[in-house]
């Protein structure tokens, strides 16, 4: 097992955190972290799969954006302005960062058959100029998926790379957007970097094995932030597996839903994650949206808490709350104990 | 070329595909099923009958012939005279008339009977060792009865008859019947001299005729025809029935000869273009074509005794060809220089194509570009690159309207033009261009009735029903496989495949994927309780067939899980155990499905020994690999959970069932085709 795995497995046994589902008056999500390193250390010694809350160094990270209606971000907020609902116990929070911490980005394309031609191409183009976006401790790693889930560059700080494995990028066969999600959000692990998915699709999945409702769990249970930038689910496209040509429909992934309980699906998965859903019409400037995400991502403060007068197992609601009138607040709205 | 080269591509001008489309089939040895000119290593035989003064001349040695092939004189081996035991064909018109069904119950009860005295006439005809067999045409092309020894021909007592007239397919399923080794091959076709049905035209007849080695005999009944015309008038004189009350749709009518009514009574009957093709095919063989009309001679009775006379009294010329190339078509000449008035009567030539076992080795072809091309590589049996070729044609409509308009590529093998047109109806059926679907389904629509066996369905249409069933399936157009499926059914309605099929088309109705709503889905995206009854009782329906119980159980299985019947969904999937399938991906797929039954149920840690089943029957499946990753997590094994992640986006290419679950059977296809173009050579 590599350090880097060591690292996430010390982290995400002990901490792992996933929402735990319905709507809340603010939109919250869960991100935890632990602010101990000497604690991490510790924590490593106990056997992986004993999860959470094992010590008092411990803490939960929260990632949480918040905006005015203009979707400027309020700045210079500080722990006395957050109020966090653990369960619907106030916890008080021990620290509070803002673009401190560096970003691992995920880029997920979907080359399956339904995008391609002059997509494919704006798609290169936003890509390449969100590497150079990134600041410079941030990396980017870069997943291609039709029916199958490549990661194509590992996390780097390479431009060059990333370009040369765009230029390669050619489109065909069926979509897994679930499993790829999935994927994605189970290995952007990192425990010291703040994890962002940034998943192009338009949305059509036609061989995934990943059910919805696992993928709301995946979700749930671990820390990314998914955002899902989609364009319009292009009618008559093809889906096929190992028939790469064309059929009018799209097969149904593993438990199929249609599309009005799938938009509802992507929908839930965004707002567990504390991301977002953004659509990209068919001449819509990619480099933009991309930018606009990491943007958003970039300038949400990280809340940090040691959960106190609720117990550790199990799901934890979250609720944020700022003292700021008119602001909108995301976040992740819950995360799993241990 | 080897001698046993020589043989298979002398072996490979016997046309046998259309008994399987058209023709008969029977159980025979396949080495026998094949018509040829007989061969002893490099050698040909020539049937040879010679006349002179209105007798049968006998007595004729090698040396009294001159036999020249492509022009070159060959040296003859040995002359045979010694009567050979016949297997004879009868073909007898029983269509109605076309113009009207009035007439049809008058004559319908002389059917038979008329039948029977011809059947009977030839029998007598025949030696004990010859056989007989009987064929109706009409429609279809039913056989009367088999062959039989004269003794044993089964009094005729009831035969279907009126509808169209399918003469031509008739000819040509006879000529294409396997003959047994040591025994010659008559066909006798007696018809009122109108097609009206057949896909077949005469120049397939003649095309035949020129590369098997049937004596071919065709008495057209110009009497009878005559007749249906003297009643038509009559009719339109004395009832005013002059607008046909048409019982069939006539698409067209192609004549053997006209029956021109002439001043003072009486008809003429000059051929048309079509029976000039008949008779020159006939005449090809060997035989001819006979014009009989009431009263007149020859009768049909005579036109027989004389075919068999001077068959029985033809020489056999074996010869070893020197001289002349051997692909390829041979013109043949005989003449008996001795006697200058001689009527000699032998084929005039035989072909030979090129057997890939004789074709030396070239380079892999390339890929074909133009239809002629794609026919010609099929013509080698080159089937590969024509497939390749098919998958990345970006608009096949052109190919498939070039067959369906342009006729058979090979006239003599139905069979390969069959097998061709699945090749491009899969390539329209995956088509990104719309148009190309709807020329597809044409096409197997015309293969359907191309393929219709006329005596009882067979092995061939089955196969190539099956075959094309898994294309459709692959296309996961439920709507428009239904319709093909219930066409199998009706063919073959105890199939277990095309039973399973049809549950997979209803099951892939759920979820809602196509352009018009189906009852299969509520407003609120679930599935109908009618819908999932009706799933679920035709996958049981089919459980009872050893072959599709695996299979019915597994796709029950999954479908009751994914309307949310776990419980159910589960014993689906453990009614079936892993040894009880030879098929490694549906065993792959029972553990990969009860995984996902399994964590529906909440039974995380048996989800996830059933993913690892599931990997170990198809170790670089993607989808148990996510599915389990996704299981460990929720179990807290964070840690395997990150190596299955790490190896999902590192992985080399693999396959995976799970990817093709939803185009239902057309994982069978590539096996489906390959069987049948077997059945091609």
């Amino acid at each position: 097992m590599t350090t880097r795995h060591t690292f996430a497995v010390v982290t995400c046994a002990a901490l792992v955190a996933a929402l735990y589902g319905g709507r809340t008056e603010l939109r919250s999500a869960p991100q935890w972290r632990t602010t101990n390193r000497s604690a991490l250390r510790t924590v490593s010694q106990e056997p992986a799969q004993q999860p959470t809350f094992r010590l008092m160094a411990e803490a939960v990270s929260l990632e949480v954006s918040v905006r005015n209606s203009n979707r400027r971000t309020y700045t210079g907020l500080k722990a006395a302005d957050f109020e966090v609902l653990d369960n619907g116990v106030r916890q008080e929070i021990v620290d509070v960062t803002f673009g401190k911490l560096p970003i691992d980005v995920t880029i997920a394309l979907d080359v399956s058959y339904s995008v391609n031609g002059a997509m494919l191409d704006r798609l290169r183009r936003a890509v390449t100029q969100l590497m150079r976006d990134l600041g410079k401790e941030d990396r980017l790693k870069l997943m291609l998926f039709n029916a199958r889930v490549n990661r194509v560059v590992d996390f780097t700080q390479d431009i060059t790379v990333v370009e040369k494995a765009l230029t390669t990028v050619a489109a065909g066969g069926g979509t897994t957007v679930y499993d790829t999600l999935s994927v994605a959000m189970v290995s952007a692990s990192a425990p010291d970097r703040r994890q962002l998915v940034v998943c192009f699709t338009d949305g059509g999945d036609s061989n995934s094995a990943t059910d919805p409702e696992v993928l709301v769990d995946v979700a749930r249970r671990t820390r990314a932030t998914v955002a899902l930038v989609m364009p319009p689910l292009i009618s008559g496209i093809e889906v096929r597996s190992f028939q790469p040509r064309t059929t009018t429909m799209i097969m149904p992934s593993a438990r199929g839903p249609a599309a009005p309980l799938r938009d509802k699906l992507y929908a839930t998965v965004v707002s567990e994650t504390g991301g977002s859903r953004i659509g990209a019409g068919s001449s819509a400037d990619l480099t933009q949206t991309f930018r606009a995400v990491l943007d958003d991502f970039r300038s949400a403060y990280v809340l940090y808490f040691r959960p106190k007068g609720v117990e550790r197992a199990g799901f934890h609601t979250l609720a944020v709350k700022v003292n700021k009138s008119g602001a909108n607040v995301l976040a992740r709205k819950g995360y799993f104990g241990g | 070329m080897s001698a046993r080269a020589f043989a298979c591509a002398l072996a490979a001008i016997a046309v046998i595909g259309l008994a399987a489309s058209r023709g008969l089939t029977s159980p025979q040895d396949p080495a026998r099923s094949s018509q040829t000119f007989r061969t002893g290593t490099d050698a040909v035989t020539v049937d040879v009958s010679v006349r002179a003064g209105g007798k049968m001349v006998g007595d004729l040695s090698a040396s009294d012939f001159v036999l020249l092939d492509n022009g070159v004189q060959q040296r003859i081996d040995n002359v045979e005279s010694a009567p050979m035991p016949i297997d004879v064909t009868l073909v007898a018109d029983v269509s109605g008339d076309q113009r009207g069904s009035w007439i049809e119950p008058e004559e319908s009860a002389k059917v038979p009977v008329n039948f029977d005295a011809r059947v009977q006439q030839i029998a007598r005809l025949l030696r004990p060792d010859d056989r007989l067999r009987a064929i109706a045409v009409d429609t279809y092309v039913h056989e009367v009865f088999g062959l039989k020894a004269p003794s044993a021909v089964p009094p005729v007592r009831a035969v279907r008859n009126g509808g169209l007239s399918a003469l031509y397919d008739a000819i040509i399923a006879a000529m294409l019947q396997p003959v047994g080794a040591n025994r010659r091959h008559v066909v006798l076709v007696a018809t009122k001299g109108r097609d009206t049905i057949s896909t077949a035209t005469p120049e397939a007849i003649r095309f035949i005729a020129d590369r098997s080695d049937v004596l071919l005999h065709i008495v057209t009944m110009e009497t009878e025809a005559d007749n249906d015309v003297a009643r038509a008038r009559s009719q339109c004189a004395n009832q005013g029935l002059c607008t046909p009350t048409r019982r069939f749709w006539v698409p067209f009518t192609r004549n053997v000869f006209d029956s021109t009514p002439v001043e003072g009574g009486g008809f003429n009957h000059p051929l048309t273009p079509a029976g000039n093709v008949l008779a020159e095919a006939s005449t090809l063989s060997g035989g001819a074509l006979h014009r009989a009309a009431m009263f007149s001679s020859p009768s049909t009775g005579g036109v027989f005794r004389e075919a068999f006379d001077a068959f029985r009294q033809s020489y056999q010329l074996r010869y070893t060809p020197q001289g002349v190339k051997r692909e390829g078509w041979h013109t043949l000449a005989v003449t008996v220089p001795r006697i200058p008035d001689a009527q000699v009567r032998a084929r005039r030539g035989y072909s030979i194509d090129v057997s890939p076992a004789s074709a030396a080795p070239t380079a892999r072809p390339p890929m074909p570009t133009t239809f002629d091309e794609f026919v010609d590589a099929y013509t080698r049996s080159d089937y590969t690159p024509v497939a390749r070729a098919l998958r990345s044609w970006p608009d096949p409509s052109a190919l498939i309207r070039r067959l369906d308009e342009g006729g058979n590529p090979w006239p003599a093998a139905p069979r390969r033009e069959a097998v061709f047109a699945l090749e491009l109806t899969e390539a329209g059926m995956f088509s990104k261009q719309p148009v190309a679907h709807e020329y597809a389904r044409r096409l197997l629509n015309r293969f359907h009735r191309l393929l219709r066996h006329p005596f009882e369905a067979d092995a061939f249409e089955r196969d190539w029903l099956w075959a094309e069933i898994t294309i459709l399936e692959g296309t996961i157009r439920p709507l428009v496989t239904q319709s093909f499926i219930n066409y199998a059914l009706e063919r073959f309605p105890d199939d277990p495949r095309f039973l399973l099929a049809k549950a997979i088309a209803t099951d892939q109705m759920f979820p809602f994927i196509g352009a018009v709503p189906t009852a299969a889905q509520s407003p609120s995206g679930t599935a109908t309780a009618e819908h999932v009854a009706k799933v679920t009782a035709q996958y049981l329906a089919v459980m009872k067939f050893p072959e599709t119980t695996p299979e019915a159980h597994v796709r029950l299985g999954w479908f009751l899980h994914r309307v949310g019947r776990d419980d159910e969904a589960l014993e689906q999937l453990d009614a079936v155990q892993d040894a009880s399938s030879p098929d490694r991906a549906l065993r792959y797929l029972r553990q990969l499905f009860r995984g996902h039954v399994l964590v529906g149920l909440g039974r995380d840690n048996d989800a996830i020994a059933a993913y690892r089943a599931a990997l170990a029957l198809w170790p670089d499946a993607q989808s148990p690999q996510v599915s389990l990753m996704n299981s460990l997590l929720k179990v807290g094994n964070r840690a395997e959970a990150d190596e299955l992640a790490e190896g999902i986006q590192t992985a080399p290419m693999g396959t995976d069932p799970w990817f093709s679950y939803w185009l239902g059977d057309y994982r069978f296809y590539p096996n489906a085709m390959a069987r049948l173009r077997e059945q091609i050579r």
